[in-house]
């Protein structure tokens, strides 16, 4: 029986419920095929059906993952990688956030800036490599600076389409309340372009994870990246495995963290993926 | 306020939507405009609010000329045109950023319950039907109180009961503020409960057909004979208007 005068209450939590369990049915679902696959291929090598020395089964992966674990070297590699991204991600961010926003903002620069940006877009980034080393060196300067050019684009692009694209109609009702440059900024613009900016940070990061592994094959003597060459050089394959399932857990993660952090802004576009 | 509009012309990319059309409204009376599609109504009403800017002659309030929006003037417009980032009380307390958060929560929460949507303060706008996002805008112009309020088809998404109920609102609070409004409808019988005076546009280009006093005392009947009359006049004149364009 429902208490219709509750009806109201019982809802929400029915709603928190039912998101929670569909939640935990998506990550079942999503896990169902990796977590399958590995049980076979472990059951395969263990019944003597592979060698599984080219591709190594999950217990062996583990183990090596615990033994660089033990070793500290994961630890060590793990920060260099993780540190290079974050640096590279930030100035990517910030120059694209910088440069879309000015492109945006009036038709001029946008005539001005946006020929330019194109074509060093259509560079790919990888031929800046020899160039980087010979103005930055082989540190770290020149890996973060490759990282910060793969992020630079989709985010420059995606502030400059999502400007391009707010709604004049909106924009409208801002000009009705009479709201100034920068409230118009504030409580029109910044609001109307976040879903899209969201996804232009979601499309950078992923391009940063990209970069690094191309920055550190270039020289370093560490980074996961490093772990990679390390494991080809040496004949490691179990190293390589581990090092690219670290790569994805890793990528996974920052993205889920950047989701996350954002979802309190976007709750209003929720409400249409629910009614799905 | 008085609102008056002195032979405007306005041309979107050599179209002439609006030509030589002039318009006084004295302060506090209801002006109602009806007119086919594409007549010009929204282009009026949007040069009125300082949205748009007259290819030639001017619009002043009190006498002073409108070239941008004014604080005194709101408008509903044709669309609800809420903002989907904020829920429905963010919106209707959109131009209520200078009051005190206290005052805000009131005047949002008194502007719902009139149009009916209290229950629905923290919905977000894709959760609204069409006439609940209607009323939501027509509470968002509403809630500042302005001297001159424009009104686009505010109830052309409503049912027959509570477009009744919200014309009967927009009187009470038009009696206790007296402001000048203009409001455009196809709806000829509102036109007539709700105008002191109904103006006819025709097309092509846009311009006033004529003009009708509707000398009904208030409150009014929604059916009787004096308004049944005033209803045949501005149908016929309505139907002449239209169909001078056809011929
Ligand atoms: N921004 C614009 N650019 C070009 N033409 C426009 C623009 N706005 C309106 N028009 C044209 O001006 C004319 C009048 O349009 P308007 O929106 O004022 O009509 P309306 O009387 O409000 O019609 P409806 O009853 O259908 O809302 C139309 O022919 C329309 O195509
Ligand atoms: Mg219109």
């Amino acid at each position: 029986m429902t208490d219709f005068s509750l009806s109201g209450l019982t809802h929400a939590k029915g709603d928190a419920v039912r998101r929670r369990s569909r939640f935990i049915a998506g990550w079942a679902l999503g896990l169902a095929l990796p977590v399958g696959l590995a049980l076979l291929w472990e059951a395969a090598v263990r019944l003597g059906l592979s060698d599984g020395r080219l591709m190594a089964p999950p217990s062996r992966i583990f183990a090596t993952l615990g033994a660089l674990w033990t070793t500290g070297d994961l630890a060590l590699h793990l920060w260099a990688t993780v540190w290079r991204v974050a640096v590279g991600f930030a100035i990517g961010v910030a120059s694209g956030t910088a440069l879309g926003a000015i492109a945006g903002s009036s038709a001029l620069t946008r005539r001005v800036v946006d020929p330019t940006l194109q074509g060093l877009r259509a560079v790919p980034s990888i031929a800046w490599v020899p160039l980087f080393i010979l103005w930055l060196g082989i540190f770290e300067t020149s890996k973060v600076a490759l990282i910060s050019v793969g992020v630079f684009f989709p985010v420059y692009l995606g502030v400059l389409g999502a400007i391009a694209s707010v709604d004049r109609k909106t924009v409208e009702v801002g000009r009705i309340f009479r709201l100034g440059r920068v409230a118009l900024a504030r409580r029109i613009l910044l609001p109307a372009i976040l879903p899209a900016y969201v996804l232009a940070l979601r499309a950078g990061l992923g391009l940063g994870w990209m970069f690094v592994v191309a920055a550190e094959f270039m020289g370093a003597s560490e980074g996961l990246g490093y772990l990679l060459v390390d494991g080809q050089q040496l004949g490691k394959p179990d190293q390589i495995v581990a090092t690219i399932l670290i790569f994805a857990l890793l990528g996974k993660l920052s993205d889920a963290l950047l989701v996350a952090a954002s979802a309190p802004w976007l709750r209003w576009q929720d409400v249409v993926r629910e009614e799905d | 306020m008085a609102l008056s509009v002195r032979d405007v012309s306005k041309a979107f990319d050599g179209a002439q939507a609006l030509s030589h059309l002039s318009l006084d409204v004295e302060p506090g009376r209801i002006l109602a405009i009806v007119g086919g599609s594409g007549c010009g109504k929204s282009t009026l009403l949007r040069l009125i609010a300082g949205l748009e800017s007259a290819s030639a002659g001017a619009i002043a309030l009190d006498g002073s000329p409108v070239t941008a929006p004014r604080e005194e003037i709101g408008l509903v417009f044709q669309e609800p045109r809420l903002l989907p980032w904020l829920t429905v009380a963010g919106n209707v307390g959109f131009g209520l950023e200078d009051s005190s958060e206290a005052e805000r929560k009131a005047l949002v929460a008194q502007a719902l319950e009139r149009v009916g949507l209290a229950a629905k303060a923290n919905a977000w706008p894709r959760q609204l039907s069409g006439g609940q996002a209607q009323r939501a805008a027509l509470a968002r112009a509403l809630v500042v109180r302005p001297k001159v309020l424009l009104l686009d088809e505010p109830f052309s998404a409503l049912d027959a009961i509570t477009r009744a109920d919200l014309q009967d609102h927009l009187l009470e609070l038009w009696a206790e503020l007296r402001p000048t409004l203009v409001l455009v409808t196809h709806d000829v019988d509102e036109a007539v409960y709700l105008a002191d005076e109904v103006v006819v546009m025709a097309a092509h280009p846009g311009r006033i057909a004529e003009r009708i006093s509707i000398d009904v005392p208030r409150p009014r009947e929604r059916r009787s004979e004096t308004v049944d009359r005033e209803t045949r006049r501005v149908a016929r004149a309505l139907g002449e208007a239209i169909g001078r364009r056809a011929a």
